[in-house]
């Protein structure tokens, strides 16, 4: 017997002899509401969370206060150029929805998989990707030189008649992101409800109970609702999926239907997309390791959740690693000289460094979890999880900036520096990220408490013989007739 | 003023211009003027749109019509229009500007009484409808907010404002003696009157001295020993079939250049039978460096010797006979040939030379000293050039004394009242000769500036200097013509001139600027005593109205000159110094293309124009060669102590390819740290180290590292070029600018096409339109273009295009919207050059439209990419996906801190341009539309030539061409016809408008050749076109 199997909360030793628990713990119904919901209702916030969320709210202010700043003076606040025309906002934009992607594909893809182990880190990688995608549509919004007339994006009607441009991948940005953003946040709500309910009737203040109330729309828990909730969820998901591989995929066509080498690229969309749930996966990571440690939630998001993460991490580190290697061998391949020159000048120019960092942290670093021992050591694997956001901000950066800094004309060549704007309105929405986590933390559960007793052992009928292999939402314990069975 | 003349009465008929004097004398008007508009116009609050209209067509009814008595009405309503003036229509007024010795005629274009654009005169031979970028900047001058507003007078240490009454009164008292003690410090100027009150001041007893720190004193002096007697040498280059040019920068630092740059491209067409060579020496690139087909490069002082090893390679090696009274001694002719400074080439430059005598041109520059310019005759005379590429146009010099002799009289007592007539001389004085200890021992010192500049604050009294668009007054051009300077607005800032100046100081009752240039016209004309009064004699009267409309006196000039003889004294052979090393360094002191002497520090305009060969703006650099600045250790950027003969100046390095090895050029009228708010900060001030004995070249200078780096800003080249980037620049730019030699181009006509990227028949995404009415296109012809930048500067007068300043341009913000870009090949110590002006290409297939969300740049019926630009968001994906990169960003409000007066010089039919809002170059989309409205008033279709663009109205080689490509007449559609003819980028099918005409050099086959780039590419004989899939050209 490996040394592992003495640590009850290691469930990734694989027995053959019965399925890995998803759940671990001498945990029931209503140990599991207790622990989740009284992170919200009954326990004293920690000073940590206070502090913490003091420093980012001061960030959020921050992010305010360069936004202001870039409304007051105009876009040039930032470092952006002429050849340059597009800097850290566009990175960031590229950067958050990216990590956006998470959520939805735990959510939508993993639930029409029937991927059971998505239960217990779905409610939190959805909510990561809400604020993700908040923090993402500020930056093409703020970016633009006339905020003013920025509304001039969405084909509102006119007198006038005057429409966008539908051949511009800007536009369809506007669309994709607004759907997803919409899609998102629909389905994380309604995933939401049951549990929502629960805190209702489990609060004792009345401003919680008439909030948690409104937020609850009436559920009771009856099977009329979880049978609508169920369609409604199943339905929600079907919409989202494909959501998931086009936001990104339209987001690079951004990129892929303009002409700079470096840029127009057929394979951006499927390489777009490994890349988004790479880095998702990795912020979720970054989040969930600190949240399960202080919250006390290692029996609900289990070592096993996290090594299937890592491995999800390594599939789509690798997708990302195989593209960048047939982006270089299709510039040699091509025969086009701008578009070669582009790639030498990516690896060995002026922003060689850049680069190299991308390589070393987006393609070193996921090889790592081929290795079991660092597939689930959890302080490894969250250094490694820094290292793939820092490579794939790195990644966009490289792609928008080294791509625009050497065109076709020599004559017009430049560099890109950022300014502290620059700096600070990045590192602000870190803040305004951050903010909105700790806000979720404490005002809502972060595990589905509905959800992840499906998986509990005790749900399944035949309890004791087939341990964890319950029917997911199908077959639900009557134990009470209210809230999510607590 | 084509636009204006069209409704204003015959074809030619342009507005006549004089002062109304009696009216504008009038207590009220003055009153307005003053309360009005010279202190109101910075006031904001002061003065509404309405008002100010108001008084601006008061001053256009006085000032603009001829012999029409106006009553005395002092504001004229525009409700109430004055006869002869539509308002909002431009009208034109010829005059004339002036720069040192170097005469601009120049016709200015008056919006409601503002003057706002300055283009060549096209009825003046020398300019022929083109202007360089200095005259065409010099609008902006008028409109400084740091020129001098008041008549201040210093006195022990306070400054107190005072007006001219006063300070006449005072000067007449001074002066009631005589001139006696009276020294008078003038810059060079050529204008009659000045010359003439001159004159009368030295025969008064005043001591007349003249300092210009750029003139043309040594080849005036170089014509006097070659030939006895001074003379100004008329160059006819188009004649010039082999031309040599000895650091003379011929197309550039020459009062001539635009003539010369004209008849020089006319003497390049390689579809004619002849086309001419030009071989230069000199130190540092320059433009005709830059056209050379064969440029070697040598320290300025080394000139001289590479004339003297021409000499006798060509006496001695070739056997050219020396005429009589050459001054030349055969037997020191040996002594030179073979000497280093030629170079290993001089025996097949010489041989050139004799194949072709009479039809070839040696020049030398200014700098270069007398001996050098009489041997360079000499040599012209024994190949029977003068005469035929050069005659001569004998000139008088004024007697004057020079600055050293001003300075002695200071120092001896002589000179008790000091008057300077402008220049700045506090600035620009050489630095070994005590002129600031010197000035302070006079008494009174009066100067006569622009601007409150250092020489103003060393003076007791300030006279604020008339722009030249507010003066009345003469000039001779350099064939000699009789030149009009006539004012297109009152004095904003009570301004005089220096004739004025010197009226009050000569005449019982001092005469006005206009009254001045009368006289002299008169006595010009042949005419005893002043002038007849107005109405009074009606022959002259005409004759002057004549004059003013022309803006010079027809026939007054000697077109062709005269050939002179040689009367040579022995010309002495240059003095062989130590040799150069990196220890003993040539300090190369040389006038700036942006701020000439300094005088210009103050233009925006102009200290953002990129250097045409360094990009440099807002600054100067000390330039030293790539092999130079290896062994100085030295990097682009880094600041060093600068130490000639123990003066010391800090100066950051530039590295310029071609710069001859050890020779440091410094260029002068940077480091005024006494000029307004846009030159304060510009550069190191290398007047410094220039010494009276050595203003132009000397020897000894070293250079040491502070350890520390400067920002110097350019345009291009924003940051240092790694190997890999060089090495694909190299690979590139024959695609992009394409050359070639006049051998392949005539074997193979076509080999234009061959250097392009090969690739597979281009299809379009979308159906194309079809252009069924006119389309706009534009030809630029590489070959003609010497990139001397006056475009640029038409196009940002013509089109509002803002001034950003240094720290954005070092970003890489500059706005203009026209750019000439510049690249170097081959070897960084003896490069080949090539300029590319590149602006908005006018894609039919425009990557621009298809990305921007909003569609606010979209294609017109006739092709032009039009930026709807209260439509644009500002999301700047349309800069990102032009591969021309030429959109240009408003990345802050550009325009928030000018003042009302400056924007006075903003043109009405352009649309000043908003921040966050994209622009480029629209092909001066409002003058097409100017022709379209003349043609159908007069109910007529538009022709070829209706429609200049302003980069095209001034180019002086008349390398731009627009025109409707659909009109098979049209001179657009002839050169798209043409082999030479290819598309930047074409090979992207987004079907640029605008293409260029390759580049042909002309080596000597006996030399090798310099392109061989040019050569076919590898690609066979370049006549199978078709095997090679679709070459790159897509004929519109």
């Amino acid at each position: 017997m490996s040394p592992a199997a003495h640590d009850p909360l290691n469930n990734t030793v694989d027995d053959p002899t019965r399925p890995n628990a998803l759940i671990l713990g001498d945990n029931d119904f209503t140990s599991l509401t207790v622990k989740v919901s009284d992170i919200v209702l009954e326990r004293k916030t920690p000073r940590a969370w206070y502090v913490a969320f003091t420093v980012t709210a001061g960030l959020t202010g921050v992010l305010f206060l360069m936004i202001g700043y870039l409304f007051i003076k105009g876009v040039g606040v930032w470092g952006l150029n002429n050849p340059v025309s597009w800097g850290w906002a566009i990175v960031n934009f590229v950067f958050w929805v990216g990590i956006g992607h998470a959520g939805t594909l735990i959510s939508a893809i993993l639930f029409l998989l029937r991927q059971k182990w998505r239960t217990s880190i779905n409610r939190f990688a959805e909510a990561m990707t809400i604020f993700a995608v908040i923090c993402a549509g500020i930056f093409p919004a703020i970016h633009v030189g006339r905020i003013w007339v920025v509304y001039w994006l969405f084909p509102l009607p006119n007198y006038q008649a005057m429409w966008p441009n539908f051949r511009s991948p800007l536009l369809w940005d506007v669309f994709a992101v607004g759907t997803y953003a919409t899609v998102s946040l629909l389905f994380w709500y309604t995933g939401m409800v049951p549990d929502l309910a629960t805190l209702r009737d489990r609060a004792r203040g009345r401003m919680q109970q008439i909030i948690y109330g409104i937020l609850a729309v009436g559920w009771r828990g009856s099977h009329r609702h979880w049978h609508r909730y169920e369609k409604a969820y199943l339905i929600l998901a079907g919409l989202a999926t494909p959501l998931v591989l086009s936001v990104h995929s339209v987001v690079s066509f951004d990129f892929a239907t303009a002409q700079i080498p470096g840029w127009h690229t057929t394979i951006f969309p499927p390489y777009f997309v490994a890349g988004a749930v790479f880095s998702g996966f990795a912020m979720v990571g970054t989040l969930l390791i600190p949240a399960r440690q202080w919250f006390g939630l290692k029996e609900f998001i289990t070592l096993h959740h996290l090594e299937n993460m890592n491995k999800i991490i390594l599939a789509t580190g690798s997708m990302v690693g195989f593209a960048y290697a047939t982006e270089f061998f299709i510039a040699w391949y091509s025969g086009n000289p701008n578009e070669s020159f582009a790639f030498v000048n990516r690896a060995f120019g002026p922003y060689s460094w850049a680069y190299w960092i991308m390589v070393s942290c987006n393609v070193i670093t996921p090889q790592l979890f081929w290795i079991k021992k660092v597939r689930t050591t959890v302080p490894v694997m969250w250094a490694m999880y820094i290292f793939v956001n820092i490579g794939m901000w790195f990644e966009r950066f490289v792609i928008t900036v080294t791509s625009l800094h050497r065109d076709f004309l020599p004559s017009s060549w430049g560099y890109y520096d950022p300014t502290v704007v620059d700096i600070l309105t990045f590192v602000g929405s870190f803040g305004l990220f951050f903010t909105l986590v700790l806000l979720f933390i404490r005002f809502l559960p972060m595990v589905a408490m509905a959800e992840v007793k499906t998986v509990m052992p005790i749900a399944d009928a035949h309890s004791g013989e087939r341990r964890a292999v319950g029917d997911y939402h199908g077959d639900i314990p009557a134990a009470s007739p209210e809230g999510g069975g607590a | 003023m084509m636009q204006g003349s069209a409704q204003q009465g015959p074809a030619h008929g342009r507005n006549y211009w004089r002062s109304l004097q009696d009216l504008a004398d009038s207590e009220e008007f003055r009153h307005q003027l003053e309360n009005e508009f010279p202190g109101g116009v910075d006031a904001p609050s002061g003065m509404t749109r309405r008002r100010f209209l108001q008084i601006m067509s008061a001053s256009i009814a006085m000032t603009s019509l001829a012999g029409c008595r106006w009553p005395e009405e002092k504001i004229v309503p525009f409700a109430k229009r004055p006869e002869g003036v539509s308002p909002g229509t431009p009208m034109g007024f010829a005059t004339t500007f002036e720069v040192g010795p170097t005469v601009h005629s120049v016709v200015a274009t008056s919006y409601d009484g503002r003057p706002i654009k300055i283009d060549g005169n096209p009825d003046f031979r020398l300019s022929g409808g083109a202007a360089t970028a200095t005259a065409q900047a010099s609008v902006l001058d008028l409109y400084d907010p740091d020129r001098s507003r008041h008549l201040l007078n210093r006195q022990g240490g306070s400054t107190a404002t005072t007006d001219w009454e006063t300070f006449a009164a005072w000067l007449q008292e001074r002066i009631a003696a005589g001139l006696d003690g009276v020294a008078i410090l003038s810059p060079a100027t050529t204008s009659p009157s000045v010359h003439g009150l001159l004159a009368r001041a030295a025969t008064a007893g005043a001591g007349i001295h003249m300092w210009e720190p750029v003139c043309r004193r040594q080849e005036f002096e170089g014509v006097v020993r070659a030939f006895g007697r001074p003379a100004a040498a008329q160059l006819h280059l188009d004649k010039a079939r082999v031309l040599v040019d000895f650091d003379a920068n011929l197309l550039q630092d020459h009062p001539t250049a635009v003539h010369n740059s004209r008849t020089f491209a006319a003497g390049r067409n390689p579809d004619a039978d002849q086309m001419n060579r030009l071989y230069v020496w000199e130190n540092s690139y320059t433009i005709t460096g830059g056209m050379a087909d064969h440029r070697f490069p040598v320290a300025s002082r080394d000139v001289g010797a590479a004339v003297w090893a021409l000499a006798a390679e060509l006496v001695l090696g070739e056997g050219l006979p020396l005429p009589m009274n050459s001054g030349v001694d055969r037997g020191e002719l040996g002594h030179w040939r073979g000497h280093a400074a030629g170079g290993e080439h001089l025996g097949a430059v010489a041989r050139d030379l004799m194949a072709n005598r009479g039809h070839g041109f040696l020049a030398a520059g200014i700098r270069q000293p007398a001996a050098v310019h009489a041997l360079v005759h000499v040599l012209n005379s024994a190949l029977g050039n003068v005469g035929q590429t050069v005659t001569f146009r004998p000139v008088d010099l004024p007697a004057v004394g020079d600055i050293a002799g001003f300075i002695d009289g200071l120092d001896r007592g002589a000179y008790r009242t000091v008057v300077i007539l402008g220049g700045n001389p506090v600035k620009t004085h050489p630095a070994d000769l005590g002129f600031n200890a010197a000035l302070d021992r006079a008494e009174h010192r009066i100067y006569l500036g622009s601007h409150d500049d250092a020489t103003a604050k060393a003076c007791h009294w300030h006279v604020p200097q008339a722009h030249y668009l507010e003066s009345w007054g003469d000039a001779t051009s350099w064939d000699g013509t009789h030149m009009a300077v006539q004012p297109l607005i009152q004095p904003l800032y009570g301004g005089k001139t220096a004739a004025e100046l010197l009226s009050l100081l000569l005449d019982e009752t001092p005469r006005g600027g206009w009254q001045i240039a009368r006289d002299t016209f008169h006595a010009r004309r042949g005419g005893q005593g002043p002038a007849p009064a107005e109405g009074t004699d009606s022959g002259f009267e005409k004759t002057w109205r004549r004059f003013l409309h022309a803006g010079f006196l027809d026939g007054s000039g000697a077109e062709r000159g005269i050939a002179l003889a040689l009367t040579a004294g022995r010309i002495a052979a240059p003095a062989e110094g130590k040799a150069l090393s990196a220890t003993n360094l040539e300090a190369s002191f040389a006038q700036d293309q942006s701020v000439h002497d300094g005088r210009f520090a103050d233009n925006a305009w102009l200290q953002e124009m990129p250097d045409f060969m360094t990009k440099l703006a807002w600054d100067n650099a000390a330039i030293v060669g790539p092999a130079t600045a290896g062994e100085l250790d030295v990097k682009h950027g880094d600041l060093v102590t600068l130490n000639l003969a123990g003066r010391t100046v800090e100066a950051p390095v530039y590295v310029l390819p071609g710069q001859a090895k050890y020779s440091v050029t410094l260029h002068l009228g940077y480091g005024r740290d006494d000029a307004g708010r846009v030159g304060r900060k510009a550069g190191f001030d290398a007047y410094r180290l220039r010494t009276f004995t050595h203003l132009d070249t000397a020897d000894g200078l070293t250079v040491t590292k502070t350890g520390r780096t400067y920002e110097l800003a350019t345009t291009q080249d924003h940051h240092a070029i790694d190997a890999a980037g060089a090495a694909e620049i190299q690979d590139r730019v024959p695609r992009l600018v394409r050359e070639g030699t006049i051998g392949d181009y005539r074997s193979h006509p076509e080999f234009v096409d061959h250097l392009g990227l090969h690739h597979p028949p281009l299809e379009s995404l979308w159906k194309e339109r079809e252009y069924t009415g006119h389309k706009w296109g534009m030809a630029i012809d590489l070959n003609s273009c010497n990139g001397c930048n006056a475009c640029l500067i038409g196009c940002q007068s013509e089109n509002n295009v803002p001034v950003v300043g240094k720290d954005e341009v070092a970003l890489g913000r500059e706005m203009s919207w026209l750019r000439l870009d510049r690249y170097f090949l081959g070897d960084p110590e003896e490069p080949t050059v090539t300029q590319q002006p590149v602006g908005c290409v006018q894609c039919e297939l425009a990557p621009c439209e298809q990305v921007c969300p909003v569609a606010a740049t979209v294609h017109t019926e006739e092709g032009l990419n039009a930026m709807v630009y209260n439509r644009c968001v500002g999301t700047r994906y349309c800069s990102n996906n032009c591969p021309y990169k030429v959109r240009r960003f408003n990345w802050f409000n550009n325009f928030e801190d000018l003042s009302a007066t400056q924007r006075l010089v903003l043109n009405p039919d352009v649309t000043v341009r908003a921040r966050g809002v994209m622009e480029k170059c629209t092909y001066c989309v409002q003058r097409i539309e100017k022709a379209r409205v003349a043609a159908r008033v007069e109910d007529r279709d538009i022709r070829d030539g209706d429609i200049t663009p302003a980069c095209a109205q001034t180019c002086p080689t008349e390398a731009i061409v627009f025109g409707d490509l659909n009109d098979p007449e049209s001179r657009v559609s002839g050169l798209r016809e043409q082999s030479r003819s290819f598309d930047l980028l074409g090979y992207l099918n987004i079907k640029p408008r605008t293409f260029y005409m390759a580049r042909i050099r002309n080596p000597n086959p006996e030399i090798a050749p310099v392109a061989e780039h040019g050569e076919d590419d590898g690609h066979g004989n370049g006549k199978e076109t078709g095997d090679h899939g679709q070459v790159e050209q897509a004929h519109g």
